[in-house]
């Protein structure tokens, strides 16, 4: 039994196993005859490797990791336990989730890369600040965003992208123009557009042609994704670091898209833009309410209670609510409003399945632990949500190693190493 | 600007205001500008909107199996609409998912240099790529000149059938949103077109091989059957002796059974293959229903049972449909109507319903109704629940006993079913059971079945009305009861009088409300039917004298209908209240009438081959039909012409000469003995009514009995011997009712056996001179 490149296929070989197409449709069965005929055909599903019978030149697999080793194994399940809900263990999806993760744990651990620790679980914090840093009145949303002047000053080309991005004739023509304008958006986005985010054969050099292979509509809304990171990078923080908030938003960015391209979502751009900024709320809390936060943070470590829900006790509303209420002020369209909205809540929504991508991918971004935007822990994502979505304990893996294989490539685009600790 | 700042010089204002002015007009500008491209959009839109959705409607309607190669023209015709296309061709997948082949390419030189620049494509990975994809992908050729575009076409449930791939006409720089959405959707919609087709051609090669098969099997089957019937006709005429003759009528029999069965079973095959198909010819319905009637029976009367047809007067003459299949349902409902009872009746019921006549029918069409009704053995509850089910039968000591295959019902549903009606069945356990078929009525021709039902007749409509008539009895059958017409127009009183006659009554007729109570009289009526605004003494005023005992006139139990001219809120109550039992509305159709009259005399429908009532709601609960009316003294006599359809029920001939062996003078003798008698009895049973003394009352029914057994006076046994049997003579409530419905019954075997007699008299009949 050996894996070969489609191209080494032969006439007359013979499949050691079903073999299927990436999309799951089954091509051929076990024991058939491979005919050059077929190796075409191949091509056009997109197969690249074949379990063959005999013969041909062996690809070698990664290196399963070897549980034997006990210790390991321990140290693996105490971290990983030590973020995850205990009421994972009685989810089919959650275990499943679970289980990836010690795995990837596990190996980062043998590669002796570091993991992110949890920040200190301290005494019990104290009680709520009462007098000081609290406003005599209730805290309004509303109040909040418009007063974020910082914020809502953008830049003159996100406004022009957002408007070839709202006519329905806009053309390539018109975006290529907008873009082209601005060379550092140019340059990223070519980098995106050729990163294993698309995965396309064979190199995009222009935007003209990024645009002509991927679309109008979906190159603009990563332009206008790409525009608003560009912006917000270096909006500095101080209770938050913000390489790791942005890794984090990318991360649920990244994850989003991919489930939205697995449920064959017409737009999977735009929920990468959701993922992208389904988080920006909290940005406004950090600034505005800076010592409630503290408290909420601490408390949130010390309960381990997810933070969002820390934020509707204390102020009466969360930082995804907050964070359509901004994108709103934006101007950003309603649409990528609902998804970050309703991210914490997808239910709660009349196009649960939408929302319960962001949802999804918030959670993924999480267990692996791909930075953090203040909270720590994994939310427990309910059977219902992993219904909607169709997803079973069998297709994680796969979208767990595409969103790992992208966000390394992404975060190096936006967040070039030596950017570090800005 | 402040008062108190220092004011210009002349030359820095005009300065400001050139400054100003020039602001403004860059203004002015740039709106001008947005304007115009806003319009440009708009129209943009409008262009590609209008191209998109006026290139036709939904792709081709995929109602018989479509060549993919008109989709795929009539899909490129849709793409060029909005996108500037130089070439396009369609690339499909086989169903097993291991070729692609174009199938479609326009213009056709351009097909080598398509398949060229595919395969690099699909070599370096591009198509793969795409392939998942629902969205248009633009590449470059591979000397880097053209635009080419990918598509694929993917159906709603996200399979692949193929590729679009072409080369762009226009810069792809240029190509609006819009328009890319349109390509997705034309793609995917024809996808669906072709895989619709794929299915279709499925379906349509399975159905064939369904139908060679029942062929095939019906072929094979029936050849040696009727190999063994035909050998065994030929034996039937050689020389043999008693046993062998029985032998062979034994493989006869076998043989035609096995064929019934043979049939059956290709009948159920194809119902739920799907195959069966229903004829759709004109036939003749009336000659259909009295073949049916004719042939059913002869079997009732083999096997001693009484067979009633009783059929809606205005029955269409032709019918639409499958005669052979509705004959298979009707022989089926009757042939077991006949195998499951012993003794008394059975019946079949042909009616119409108007739509007005179903409440809340709210303009359903007219439905053709039949009712088979047997006085058998009746169907448990248990055992309905399964009663159309295939191979199913009651149990299996029903099995046993009455044999069959347990077929028939479910073919009857089913083809009831493909007739657009519906099955129904109600039953007792041991009373009986009627099954009832509701049909939509359909009629060849333009014109409908059911004359509207407020014209007055044409004589043509009567003359066929009455044809129809004579050879099948109507729905009500007054059999010869009579009635008392009042009304002072002469015509409402021809019309009343011959919509009597067609119900099967006498009429006598009486122009006002003194005439009316001399002709009470003077005869005895069965019921009165009064018109209510009378000149003179009116209806209401006719009625007050029948109901007061006080008076002369009265006539406490005589049925009165009144006839008025419009129904009004209120009416049937005061009408109560006066003393009448039903009413009518001008003018009176011939079904209202019916309805009325079978309502005010309540069907005899009292007594099963048991005694005991199978249904009617009329009834009090003990089987005896409580009435109002006076059933009047004296012998019914009729002046009229009287619809003389013979009811065995009441007086049987037949069982008479039986019994005397033939002798026809006996048989006479007997009748007018009886006839004697009848007066006697219905005398006595007035007096004994009066005293209400049960033990005379007791005796006299038990001599009535005895007396209706000799003479073959059905009714008149049963009920007296009901009467007898269930102490009703003891409670004063059913008692008058009883004995008025046995002095009804007795004076309906009389008439019966006095027209007899003049029949036979006519006909210088008599048997032994015959036989002597």
């Amino acid at each position: 039994m050996a894996l070969i490149t489609v191209n080494a296929l032969a006439e007359g070989m013979v499949l050691a196993n079903d073999l299927h197409a990436p999309n799951g449709r089954m091509i051929l069965a076990r024991g058939a005859v491979v005919r050059s005929a077929h190796v075409r055909m191949l091509k056009v599903w997109g197969v690249s490797e074949v379990d063959v019978e005999k013969g041909g030149e062996e690809i070698t697999l990664p290196e399963e990791f070897a549980l034997n080793e006990e210790e390991l194994r321990r140290r693996s399940d105490e971290i990983v336990d030590s973020y995850f809900p205990p009421a994972a263990y009685g989810d089919d999806c959650m275990r499943e989730l679970r289980r990836l993760c010690v795995l990837r744990t596990a190996r980062k651990l043998k590669e002796g890369i570091s993991l992110p620790e949890l920040p200190e679980r301290g005494d019990r914090p104290p009680q709520m600040p009462l007098r000081d840093g609290l406003p005599l009145e209730p805290i309004s949303p509303y109040t909040l965003v418009r007063n974020e002047v910082r914020l809502v000053s953008y830049p003159d080309i996100y406004f022009k992208i957002k408007e070839v991005l709202e006519s329905p004739v806009s053309s390539a023509a018109h975006i290529g123009e907008v873009v082209s304008k601005d060379p550092s958006l140019s340059a990223r986005l070519l980098r995106l557009v050729n990163s294993s985010f698309y995965g396309f054969p064979t190199p995009i050099e222009s935007i003209p042609r990024a645009i002509a292979i991927i679309g109008v509509n979906e190159l603009t809304t990563l332009a206008l994704a790409v525009s608003t990171i560009n912006f917000f990078r270096h909006v500095p923080e101080r209770y938050v670091d913000m390489r790791s908030f942005w890794e984090h938003s990318l991360a649920c960015g990244v994850f989003s898209r991919i489930l939205a391209y697995a449920k064959r979502k017409p737009s999977e751009e735009r929920y990468f833009l959701a993922g992208l900024l389904h988080d920006i709320g909290r940005l406004v809390l950090y600034r505005k309410m800076p010592e409630l936060m503290t408290f909420a943070l601490r408390l949130a470590v010390y309960a381990r209670i997810p933070l969002f829900r820390i934020e509707k006790r204390l102020f009466g509303f969360d930082h995804a609510h907050l964070g359509q209420l901004l994108l709103r002020e934006w101007r950003i369209p309603e649409t990528i409003g609902h998804l970050v909205g309703d991210h914490h809540d997808p239910f709660a929504c009349e196009h649960p399945e939408d929302a319960a991508v962001i949802h999804a991918a918030d959670v993924f971004a999480l267990a692996l632990r791909m930075g953090t935007s203040g909270s720590w822990f994994v939310p427990m994502l309910e059977k219902e949500a992993w219904k909607t979505l169709a997803l079973s304990p069998a297709s994680l893996e796969s979208l767990l190693v595409q969103g790992e294989r992208q966000m390394q490539e992404t975060m190096n685009i936006f967040f070039p190493q030596r950017e570090a600790g800005v | 600007m402040t008062d108190d700042t220092v004011r210009d010089s002349p030359e820095e204002t005009i300065r400001e205001l050139r400054e100003q002015l020039r602001r403004v007009s860059e203004q002015a500008t740039s709106l001008e500008e947005q304007v115009r491209s806003l319009q440009q959009e708009r129209r943009t839109t409008l262009r590609i909107l209008d191209a998109a959705l006026s290139s036709g409607g939904p792709l081709l309607p995929v109602d018989k199996a479509l060549d993919p190669a008109a989709v795929l023209h009539e899909a490129s015709q849709k793409v060029r609409s909005f996108v500037r296309l130089g070439a396009v061709s369609f690339h499909l997948v086989s169903s097993d998912g291991l070729d692609m082949t174009c199938t479609y390419c326009d213009p056709g030189d351009t097909l080598p240099f398509l398949e060229r620049e595919l395969q690099f494509l699909i070599d370096d990975g591009t198509v793969a790529w795409s392939i998942d994809r629902n969205k248009p992908v633009i590449v470059t050729s591979s000397e880097g000149e053209q635009p080419l575009l990918l598509h694929t076409m993917m159906t709603p449930n996200h399979r692949t059938v193929g590729l679009l791939f072409g080369v762009l006409g226009e810069d792809p720089a240029g190509i609006p949103d819009i328009a890319r959405a349109f390509l997705t959707v034309v793609c995917n919609a024809t996808a669906s077109q072709l895989q619709d087709a794929e299915l279709y051609g499925l379906a349509e090669s399975l159905n064939r091989t369904k139908d060679l098969f029942l062929a095939n099997m019906s072929h094979e089957i029936r050849t040696p059957l009727n190999g063994i019937l035909g050998m065994a006709e030929l034996l039937d005429d050689t020389l043999l002796d008693a046993e062998q003759r029985a032998m062979v009528e034994t493989v006869r029999g076998e043989a035609i059974s096995l064929l019934g069965l043979l049939n059956d079973l290709l009948d159920i095959s194809k119902i739920e293959a799907g195959r069966m198909e229903l004829e759709e010819a004109a036939f003749d319905f009336r000659g259909f229903l009295r073949e049916l009637v004719r042939s059913t029976s002869s079997l009732a009367k083999a096997k001693g049972l009484a067979f009633r047809v009783l059929a809606d007067p205005f029955l269409p003459e032709r019918l639409l449909g499958d005669r052979l299949r509705l004959a298979q349902v009707l022989r089926n409902l009757l042939g077991n109507a006949l195998k499951f009872t012993e003794r008394g009746e059975i019946s079949l019921e042909v009616s119409l319903e108007s739509p007005a006549a179903v409440p809340g029918g709210n303009g359903h069409s007219p439905r053709l109704d039949f009712a088979v009704r047997d006085t058998g053995i009746g169907i448990s509850e248990e055992n309905r629940k399964h009663l159309f089910e295939a191979f199913v039968q009651a149990d299996a000591s029903t099995a046993r006993r009455y044999g069959g295959t347990g077929l028939g019902l479910a073919i009857s549903r089913k083809l009831v079913e493909l007739m657009g009606g519906e099955i129904r069945v109600e039953s007792r356990v041991g009373q009986g059971s009627v099954f009832s078929v509701s049909l939509p009525l359909r009629v060849p021709g333009p014109s409908s079945a059911l004359p509207p039902e407020r014209k007055g007749e044409t004589a043509a409509e009567r003359e066929e009305a009455e044809a129809w008539a004579a050879s099948v009895p109507p729905l009500f059958h007054g059999e010869g009861r009579l009635l008392l017409v009042v009304d002072d127009n002469a015509t409402n009183r021809v019309v009343l009088q011959g919509l009597l006659r067609k119900l099967g009554c006498g009429s006598v007729a009486a122009e006002d409300g003194p005439g009316a109570l001399r002709a009470l009289s003077e005869k005895a009526f069965d019921a009165v039917l009064l018109d209510m605004r009378m000149p003179g003494m009116d209806g209401t005023e006719v009625v007050r004298r029948l109901r007061d005992p006080t008076s002369p006139a009265h006539l406490r139990r005589l049925p009165v209908i009144a006839v008025t001219a419009q129904a009004m809120k209120g009416d049937r109550e005061r009408h109560l209240a006066l003393g009448i039992d039903d009413y009518l509305v001008k003018p009176v159709s011939s079904r209202d009438l019916g309805e009325s009259l079978r309502r005010v005399f309540a069907p005899e429908r009292l007594f099963g081959g048991d005694g005991t009532s199978p249904r009617r709601d009329t009834t009090n609960g003990e089987g005896l039909s409580v009435q109002s009316g006076d059933a009047g003294v004296g012998a019914l006599q009729g002046t009229d012409a009287v619809e003389n359809a013979p009811d065995p029920e009441s007086f049987d001939p037949e069982i008479l000469l039986a019994r005397v062996e033939g002798d026809g003078a006996l048989a006479e003798q007997v009748i007018r003995v009886f006839l004697g008698d009848t007066d006697r009895f219905r005398i006595a049973l007035g007096e004994a009514a009066a005293s209400g003394e049960p033990a005379a009352l007791h005796a006299l029914v038990h001599a009535i009995r005895g007396s209706a057994a000799n003479v073959a006076a059905g009714r008149v046994e049963r009920l007296s011997a009901r009467i007898e049997e269930t102490h009703f003579l003891t409670k004063q409530e059913f008692r008058e009712s009883a004995i008025w419905q046995l002095e009804e019954e007795l004076a309906r075997a009389a008439e019966a056996m006095r027209r007899f007699l003049d029949r036979m008299s006519g006909q210088g009949w008599r048997r032994e001179q015959k036989e002597g």
